[in-house]
Formats: C-alpha cells, sequence, structure tokens
C-alpha cells in the first residue's frame, strides 16, 4: 500500500498515539493526568495549544517564529504548573528531545522584566555546550523580547572585571560560583533557579555541590525548576532537597528507551575493518548529520582525517579542544557546514542538533576501571542525540569481539531493547534490512506534536 | 494689579497740602513703566478731583481686569482696604527708604520675576508641544503617502492582471473561434471532396488545407496572477520557460532586469494530475524491474558492471546527503555523481524510451537515441528520489540545507550530457515531488479528514498517519526544497534552467489565492519555508511585484484566513521578522 494512502478502513481516524505522564503535586496530592487537565482552574490544567497559556505576545511570536506548533507532551503539562502563581518549584523528568529546554525558557522569558538590568534567572548546565545552546534557546525564543540579554557564565565569555548585566545569565556552576564570589554577578534580584541535566550535575566531581553553593547564595524565595532524562535515587534525594515541595512530572519508566530511534550493531569482522564499514553506512538510508562516538581523541582525529580524505565534511571535537574552538566546530556541525561529527563522550549528554538522524558507536561506551563494564545510561544518552522530536533517528553500534559484545548485549537487556543485527557482508541485503528497520520504528510514540524547530539549535529544545 | 479706583482716598484727608501730591506719585513709580502714564493721571484727576477722561477709564479698567500683564502688586495692597490705609497712612509716615519699602520692593520684584518665569516656562511647553505636533502631523503624511503609494501599486497590479487576464481570455476565445472555423472549413472541404469523389468526372482535389498557424504562445501562457483556475484543476507548470507575464512586466518596470529565465528550453506546459501519475507509476515499474534484474544478475553473475550499480546507487545517496552548507565545496560530490550517471549509460542493459518518464512528447532532435539505458534512467531517478527524500528528512530540520541540495540537483538535471532531446529530464524528480507535495499545485484538503489529509500529502504509515509535527517538519523541507530548485538565477550559465522561476511563482500564487474557507495549515506551512530565506531571490527575480507577493502571503492571506491557527500566526511573525532583520514592508 502506498503510504500516502489510507487503508480502506479508514476506521482507524487520525491516530494520535499517546504516552503516560505522572504528575505529583508539591502538596503531596498524586495523580495520574485525567479529568483534572480539562479544568482551566485547576493546576493539572493541560495546555493544548501556546495560546491556551496567556502568555505575553512577544513570547507567543517567538515561539511560532520558531515554528513550534503546539505544546509538546511534557509542555502541556508542565507549563501549566510552572507558569502558575505564586511560583512553585519543579522537578520534572522527560526523555531527551522531548522540549523540556523549550518548556523551562518558555517560563523563564514569562518571568523576567525586561527593563532592569540585572540578572533575574540563572540557568546551570554541566557543560559549556548544554549551555551555550540554552542560550540560543533564550535568545531565539526571546527574539521579540525588546530587553532581553542573554548571558553565558561559561570559562572565558565575560570578561573579567565586567559585571554581569544580562537578565538571563545560563552558565556552568564553577564559572557562576566565580562569579558571584567576585561580585561581578548581582544575585539580589534572582527570582528564578533551573538546573538542567541534574543527574549529570551529579555524576560529574563536584557540580552537584557547585550548584548547591549557588543556590545558598541566591534569594530565599525563588522558585526553582530541575530537569533531567533519569533520575535515579541518588538525584532524586538531591532534587528533593534542592527543590522543597516541588510539584513533579515523571514520564513512566517504561518509555524511557527513546522508543523513536531505529537500534541496530553492525558485527564488524575486526576492528580494523571497522572504518571500512562506516563509510558504507551512509548509503544505506537518508542522513542529514551524523555524530560517531569514539573512545579516544586519537581515534577521533584518525577517523576526521580518513573521512576528510574520503570527501566527508567532518568535525572533530573533544576535550583537547579549548572552549573557544569547541564553540567554533560545533557552531559549524549546527549550520551545516560539516555534517559528521567525531567526539569522545564530551557531548553525550544535552546536545541537540535537530538534523542529526544517526549516531553511531564507533565504540561501546564503558565505565569502571580499565573499561570493565558497560556503561548504559552513556549508552542511552549518546542515542538520544537522534530522533529528537520524534524525527526518525538511527542508532548503530559497533561490535568487534567478545568483550564489546557483551557489553552491549548487557545494555540491550538492561533497557529491552530489541537490537537488530547487520551485517557488512551483504550491502543489498543490509540495505533492505535498515529500510525495514526505519519503516517499523515510525509507527513508535508521538512522543512531541509540537512543531518542530528548523536551523539548528537556536530553534530547538533539548 | 493695584486697582486704581480702589486707592484709599481717605487717607489724603489726613495729610497736608504739598504731600497730597508726593503720596499718589511715590506709589505710582512703583508701578510698572507703561501703565504710568494712565494712573498718573488718574491719579491727579481723584486727587484734584478732575474728571477722567474715557479713554483712560477703560484703560485703568482693562488694567485692572488683566492681572497677567500688570505690575507685581506689594503686600500691603493685597491687604484689606482698611489696612491698607493704615499701611499707606504708614508710607507716608516712614522714609522711601526704610526696611519695610524695601522688602516690599523685593517681594515685588521677586514675583514679577517668578512670573515671567512661569511665563516663560509655559511658552516653552506650548512651543515644544506646537513641534511635536507639526512632527506627528508631518508622519501622518508620510504615511498616507506611503499608504498611497502603496494602494496605488497594488491597484495597478490587479488593473496589470485583469488586463492579463481578459487579454489571454480574448486570445483563447479567439483560438477558439479559429480552431472552429478550421474545423468548419475542413469539413466543408472533406465534404466537397466527398461529393467530388462520387463525381468521378470531377476535376482533382482543390489545394490542401493550409497548415494551421502556430499557436499563440500568449494563449498558453499561464494566467500567472489567476491562479484559481490553476489550482482548480490540480494542474501546473513545469518545465516553464518564461516568467508568467504579470511578474515580468512588473520586474520591468521596477528597473530590475530578470534574469534570462526566458532562455528556459521546454515549452510551456500543463500537466494533469493523471500524468503525474503515470510517470510516477512508471518510475515505481522502473525501480522493481531495475532492482530484480539486479538481484538477478548477482545470482547469475552475468553481467559484472550490473553488478556495481547497486553500490553507485548507495553512492549517490551517500553523496546527495553529504552537502555541505555555504558555498562552494560541494564539487566533488557533484563530480561523483556525475562520474556515476555517465559510468551507468556505457553498462550494457535493456533500453527505455524516456518518454514513459516525461510529462510530455518530445520531437527528435538532431542526433538523439530514441532509446536511452534502463541503468542510466534508474540512477537518474534514484537520484531524484533522494533529493526529495533528503528534502523531507534533513531540510524540515534546517531549512538552509535545501539549497546546496537544490543547486546540486539543478546542476545534474541541466547538464547536457543528462539532457534529452535537448530538453532536461527534470519530469523525473517533479513527480515525485508533486506525489509527495501536491500543494505546490494548488491542491487542498480538509486536515480533519483522513480523505483531506491524503489528498495534500499527509503520509500514511504503519497504523496511521504520520504525527502531526512530522507531516509539517516534511512540508517545511518540501517548501525550501521547491523553493531551491526553482528560484535558481542562470543568467550568467550557458545552461538553460530546468525549471524556471515562474513554476515557483505559479505554486506560490496558487497557494496565495485559495479561497480562505479552504486553506489549509500544510499549504500555509509549504508557503512559509518557500519563502524564508528566499525572499532575496524574489526580489531579484520580481522587483516590487515580489515584495507585493510577498506582503499577499505574509499580510493579506492571514488576515483571509477564518482561523488563526499556529500556521497563520507563523506567517505573520515571519512578515514581522522579515521587517525588522531586512526593512521589507511585511508588516
Amino acid at each position: 500500500m502506498s503510504e500516502l494512502e489510507p487503508p480502506a478502513d479508514t476506521g482507524v481516524g487520525l491516530n494520535e498515539s499517546k504516552y503516560e505522564v505522572e504528575v505529583k503535586l508539591g502538596g503531596g496530592l498524586s495523580a495520574t493526568i485525567g479529568d483534572l487537565q480539562q479544568d482551566v482552574n485547576n493546576p493539572l490544567y493541560s495546555a493544548h495549544t501556546f495560546e491556551d497559556l496567556s502568555l505575553r505576545e512577544e513570547i507567543l511570536k517567538g515561539i511560532l517564529a520558531q515554528n513550534f506548533k503546539k505544546p509538546s507532551k511534557i509542555q502541556e503539562r508542565a507549563l501549566p504548573l510552572m507558569l502558575a502563581d505564586p511560583p512553585t518549584n519543579m522537578i520534572a523528568q522527560s526523555q531527551s528531545g522531548t522540549g523540556k529546554t523549550a518548556a523551562f525558557v518558555t517560563t523563564l522569558l514569562s518571568r523576567i522584566d525586561f527593563t532592569k538590568e540585572v540578572p533575574q534567572a540563572l540557568v546551570l548546565a554541566p557543560s559549556r555546550e548544554l549551555a551555550r545552546q540554552i542560550q540560543s534557546v533564550v535568545t531565539g525564543l526571546g527574539q521579540f523580547c525588546a530587553g532581553l540579554k542573554v548571558e553565558a557564565a561559561v570559562p572565558g565569555a565575560i570578561a573579567r572585571d565586567a559585571p554581569v548585566t544580562g537578565n538571563v545569565v545560563v552558565g556552568t556552576p564553577g564559572t557562576v560560583m566565580d562569579l558571584v564570589r567576585r561580585r561581578a554577578l548581582n544575585t539580589s534580584e534572582v527570582r528564578l533557579l533551573i538546573i538542567d541535566e541534574a543527574d549529570n550535575m551529579l555524576d560529574q566531581q563536584g557540580l552537584g555541590e557547585q550548584s548547591m553553593r549557588v543556590r545558598n547564595l541566591l534569594p530565599r524565595q525563588i522558585q526553582i525548576l530541575l530537569f533531567s532524562a533519569t533520575f535515579p535515587d541518588k538525584v532524586m534525594k538531591f532534587a528533593e532537597k534542592f527543590a522543597p515541595s516541588a510539584n513533579q512530572i515523571k514520564l513512566l519508566q517504561q518509555e524511557l528507551t527513546v522508543q523513536g530511534i531505529s537500534q541496530m550493531y553492525m558485527d564488524c569482522p575486526t576492528e580494523d575493518l571497522k572504518y571500512n564499514t562506516l563509510v558504507k553506512l551512509y548509503g544505506l538510508m537518508t542522513i542529514g548529520s551524523s555524530v560517531i562516538f569514539v573512545k579516544t581523541r586519537e581515534s577521533a582525529n584518525i577517523i576526521q582525517q580518513r573521512m576528510e580524505a574520503d570527501g566527508h565534511k567532518v568535525t572533530a571535537l573533544h576535550g583537547a579542544k579549548d572552549g573557544a574552538e569547541r564553540d567554533v566546530l560545533l557552531d559549524n556541525f549546527r549550520s551545516g557546514t560539516s555534517k559528521v561529527l567525531i567526539t569522545t563522550n564530551v557531548l553525550a549528554r544535552g546536545i541537540d542538533v535537530s538534523t542529526v538522524s544517526m549516531v553511531i558507536n564507533y565504540d561501546i561506551p564503558m565505565k569502571g576501571p580499565g573499561d570493565r563494564e558497560p556503561d548504559p545510561e552513556t549508552y542511552l544518552h549518546r542515542i538520544g542525540r537522534t530522533g529528537r522530536f520524534g524525527r526518525v533517528g538511527v542508532s548503530i553500534s559497533f561490535v568487534y569481539d567478545q568483550k564489546s559484545f557483551t557489553a552491549l548485549s548487557d545494555i540491550a537487556t538492561l533497557y529491552g531493547i530489541d537490537l537488530v543485527q547487520l551485517s557488512p557482508d551483504d550491502w543489498d541485503f543490509t540495505e533492505n534490512k535498515v529500510k525495514e528497520v526505519i519503516k517499523s520504528s515510525r509507527a513508535a510514540p508521538d512522543f512531541s506534536k509540537a512543531g518542530v524547530p528548523e536551523g539548528g539549535a537556536a530553534a530547538s529544545a533539548a | 494689579m493695584l486697582n486704581p479706583a480702589e486707592f484709599p482716598t481717605s487717607c489724603a484727608g489726613k495729610t497736608s497740602g504739598p504731600s497730597r501730591f508726593s503720596i499718589p506719585l511715590s506709589l505710582v513709580f512703583n508701578l510698572r513703566q507703561r501703565d504710568t502714564t494712565i494712573t498718573q493721571e488718574f491719579k491727579f484727576a481723584r486727587i484734584l478731583h478732575l474728571p477722567t477722561t474715557a479713554a483712560t477709564q477703560s484703560s485703568i479698567s482693562v488694567m485692572a481686569k488683566n492681572g497677567a500683564n500688570s505690575s507685581p502688586s506689594r503686600g500691603s495692597w493685597q491687604l484689606s482696604i482698611p489696612d491698607r490705609a493704615y499701611i499707606a497712612c504708614d508710607f507716608v509716615s516712614r522714609a522711601p527708604h526704610s526696611e519695610l519699602n524695601h522688602k516690599e520692593a523685593l517681594e515685588a520684584a521677586k514675583q514679577h520675576h517668578d512670573r515671567v518665569h512661569e511665563e516663560a516656562l509655559r511658552a516653552l511647553e506650548l512651543y515644544s508641544l506646537e513641534q511635536k505636533q507639526k512632527e506627528l502631523a508631518e508622519k501622518r503624511r508620510q504615511v498616507e503617502e506611503k499608504s498611497r503609494v502603496q494602494r496605488e501599486i497594488l491597484e495597478e497590479q490587479e488593473r496589470i492582471r485583469k488586463e492579463e487576464l481578459s487579454r489571454i481570455q480574448a486570445a483563447q476565445e479567439a483560438e477558439k473561434a479559429r480552431l472552429a472555423a478550421e474545423k468548419r472549413k475542413a469539413e466543408e472541404t472533406a465534404k466537397l471532396q466527398e461529393l467530388k469523389a462520387r463525381k468521378v468526372a470531377a476535376p482533382p482535389a482543390p489545394a490542401p488545407v493550409p497548415a494551421p498557424t502556430p499557436v499563440p504562445a500568449s494563449a498558453l501562457k499561464p494566467p500567472a496572477a489567476a491562479p484559481s483556475t490553476t489550482s482548480a484543476t490540480g494542474a501546473s507548470l513545469v518545465n516553464g520557460t518564461k516568467p508568467s507575464p504579470t511578474p515580468q512586466k512588473l520586474a520591468l518596470s521596477s528597473a530590475s532586469k530578470p534574469p534570462t529565465v526566458g532562455a528556459a528550453a521546454s515549452a510551456t506546459q500543463v500537466v494533469q494530475p493523471d500524468t503525474i501519475k503515470r510517470v510516477h507509476q512508471n518510475l515505481k515499474k522502473l525501480r522493481k524491474s531495475m532492482d530484480e534484474l539486479i538481484m538477478e544478475n548477482k545470482r547469475t553473475k552475468q553481467n559484472p558492471q550490473l553488478n556495481q550499480v547497486s553500490d553507485m546507487r548507495r553512492d549517490i545517496g551517500k553523496w546527495v546527503g553529504q552537502l555541505s552548507v555555504g558555498t562552494g565545496g560541494n564539487k566533488k560530490q557533484l563530480n561523483w555523481i556525475m562520474e556515476a550517471l555517465n559510468k551507468a549509460k556505457t553498462i550494457p542493459c535493456p533500453l527505455i524510451d524516456p518518454h514513459e518518464y516525461l510529462f510530455e512528447k518530445r520531437e527528435p532532435v538532431g542526433q538523439d537515441q530514441p532509446q536511452l539505458p534502463s541503468t542510466f534512467l534508474y540512477l537518474l531517478h534514484i537520484f531524484a528520489k533522494k533529493v526529495v527524500k533528503q528534502f523531507a528528512e534533513e531540510c524540515g530540520a534546517n531549512t538552509k540545507a535545501a539549497d546546496p541540495i537544490g543547486v546540486l540537483a539543478v546542476q545534474i538535471f541541466s547538464r547536457h550530457q543528462f539532457l534529452w532531446r535537448g530538453k532536461s529530464m527534470i519530469d523525473i524528480l517533479m513527480a515525485k515531488f508533486y506525489v509527495v507535495c501536491p500543494v505546490v499545485l494548488g491542491i487542498r484538503g480538509n486536515e480533519n479528514t483522513p480523505q483531506g489529509r491524503s489528498i495534500v500529502g499527509w503520509r500514511y504509515q504503519g497504523n496511521g498517519f504520520m504525527p502531526e509535527a512530522q507531516h509539517y517538519m516534511r512540508m517545511t523541507g518540501f517548501g525550501a526544497g521547491f523553493a531551491a530548485l526553482t528560484l535558481r538565477d542562470f543568467s550568467k550559465s550557458p545552461m538553460k534552467p530546468p525549471l524556471a522561476p515562474s513554476c515557483y511563482w505559479v505554486a506560490f500564487s496558487a497557494i496565495v489565492n485559495t479561497p480562505p474557507n479552504e486553506i489549509c495549515s500544510t499549504q500555509l506551512c509549504v508557503l512559509k519555508s518557500m519563502i524564508e530565506g528566499h525572499e532575496h531571490r524574489l526580489l531579484t527575480f520580481w522587483g516590487n511585484m515580489g515584495i507585493a507577493a510577498i506582503r499577499a502571503a505574509l499580510i493579506e492571506l492571514p488576515r483571509r484566513c477564518p482561523t488563526k491557527d499556529s500556521t497563520v500566526g507563523a506567517l505573520q511573525v515571519l512578515g514581522e521578522l522579515l521587517f525588522k532583520n531586512t526593512g521589507l514592508p511585511t508588516r
């Protein structure tokens, strides 16, 4: 049957897929979304259009300019709670690419007095790249807000002696701490604190602690919004301490394995043949941009050189490059000047480049001393770089020996993923298989009804 | 002001003879200079019991009323009459340079100063208000002037459009009449011949019917600014030759010379949905049969060259996907794809008549082969398919990525070695494009019904229609892709554009002129991405007419839409953004 033709029996209607969100109000009331959302006066009211949210006109214009058409599921539920007065804290868990960033940026813009040139909202992110990405989302959604000034508090972005005058500050905890200590950042007017990727903050040495210190330097009565893709117990304890009496929004656990992404693995005969297999993958499906995750900086550089010699436009991004250089490289990748990004784990989390349609785990993510055990969380975050906003995404993991195979199958077992095996022996066969996998994944849940941003990060939301 | 009528004459009786004159005079000299004479005259008259003149009386009363022009009064004179009488007497009794006298003088001076100051401030305020009023009036005049000019432009456009329409209709009618006359004549001739044939002894047949004169070009031109007729039949232009008449005229009148798009090779042609469907189905069959042939050959290994076609197919897909945004840098990809297509021509395989994959019949030109290798047509089709897919999957997320893809497609389809009978074979691409994005043909449907969704190209997959967000993303990509394919400037190229910019214009007007109650979000979504980032191209090709078109799409169309959903809002916001960033009058 043609893709464009509905079945003879059109009783299936327009097929809007659904998924469950659990909401827990700060007062202890717990409910799964239901009739309560129909009541405009109820905090559980679900906004089906952005117009329902009574946003300021300039914010609404910014949303439309970014091609958002309707709120995503998480936005439908979270925005009325976050925008309600008096401001209430919020802890939200949602997988990548479902519109978290746009949700908190909309809240942030609604709470700012643009006539004042003092910091009023502070956003903390675990990495420089993520902070800059959030900065560009704020700038994009707030492009019609006269007086909006967003500053990125990341190393090297703010002059040493200059005070921070932006009414929104997005930064990494360390730099923000430093600015506050030097009295360059006036926190007296801050009324909103947002923490993105809270789980990652806790994973990284000292970031959680620094965030807590920043919190203690802010006025007592502020609204705190805390976001994360995953909430292990450790993170939840931290979150509840950090944002007391918060409303909580959670995607149900079984939905967390990024189902919109077709996950496959390539069985390579030897490690040396991995490269030849890699370049063949680009002919198997329609690919916009792609991200290749490797283990070491050296292998990133080597693959970059080989791919460039083969005619690809490649960017290699890893910890060996300094901040400003990383910014430029990532911007090139976002704009489409380069189509392949090779990176180590630096970018595993949060970075949203909307055109990424393939993620390759050139090396399976490992952790522990001597890389003894698989790292399932990093795997989840890596593959989350594609399939943003319900788009088609493919992840292919390379295995070539017993260790890599076992590690990948452990990860697959943990998340209950049905990984499809591909073989580099017969490319016609492999091509057909990939097509089938992609086709079947198209019937995956609709994580977002929202319009899809165009033009890269400024328009997209993690 | 002191009212001399109230002057305490009673005190005069308490003073001696000579001082009767000095008292009023000393007071009078404290008054403002210009009032002095009148007041003096009055005083003297009162004191000497003389009659005052009528003029003096009236001047005095005016002065009394007009406090603003009077000199400052002294504090003592604001007291009630008995008190003043006392002070006046006291004044007489004390020295003229007494402290009280001084203070009163100072006080009077201060009050005078204050009043002058206040008056100055008031005058200044009045002046600035007047200036503001003048500025506002000037602004209003400018705005009115601007709107008048805009109105005139729009009226002129409308007039030209109507003229053009009536001209086309007249030409069509004339053509119809001519054809009818010819037909009649032919019938008569045939009858005559028949009659003559019956008469054996009759002379030979008369001179043959003269060959029909070529159809005037104007009769074939599409009514560019009235696409409702086009859209009603779901037809559009492909392989367009000239930019539609209206825009061309206006572009010339606005002194922006349009590029030589008129040189595009093929004849103007209206593509019927059936034709598109036929070509699309034929392409599907070609793909299927070639895939089978390749698989069969893989098994039998008869033709080793045919085995490479699969790799070539994948390589073409790879390079279409690896184009980089920005000028230059994609030459390698172009060369590789051309190399593959050239190589495909040399692979031994069945030959096919390309008419199967074209919208119109083509007459032989020179040494052109009547048939082409199926491998070549297959790979050309694969290339076209990958281009359309790339629009759908990449350009919806990043519309800027459409430009290099459009450039590549147009370069391939305009190359001499890939033409057939002197014309581009871009029909292979457009057949696919029109199927996935029919709204550029003016087609629309009710998106709240499954049938309506199918009509506008809403993809059906698995167990339902594609989610809304993904559908609009695809359509955004197609809009950007359509603009990237059609808005190409070939004025500096020896090659001919496979798709003239008039195709863009026709699609654009087909959407903009949709009746308000039939407008659907898919159309608006495609229209938005057709404009966004391409506004400079519209200006290059059509000058002021381009601006008018953008205004029609971003201002007038949203106003007409009965429902104001986010796709309507997005068009309005794009107008504001263009106004903000480029200064175009799109707000």
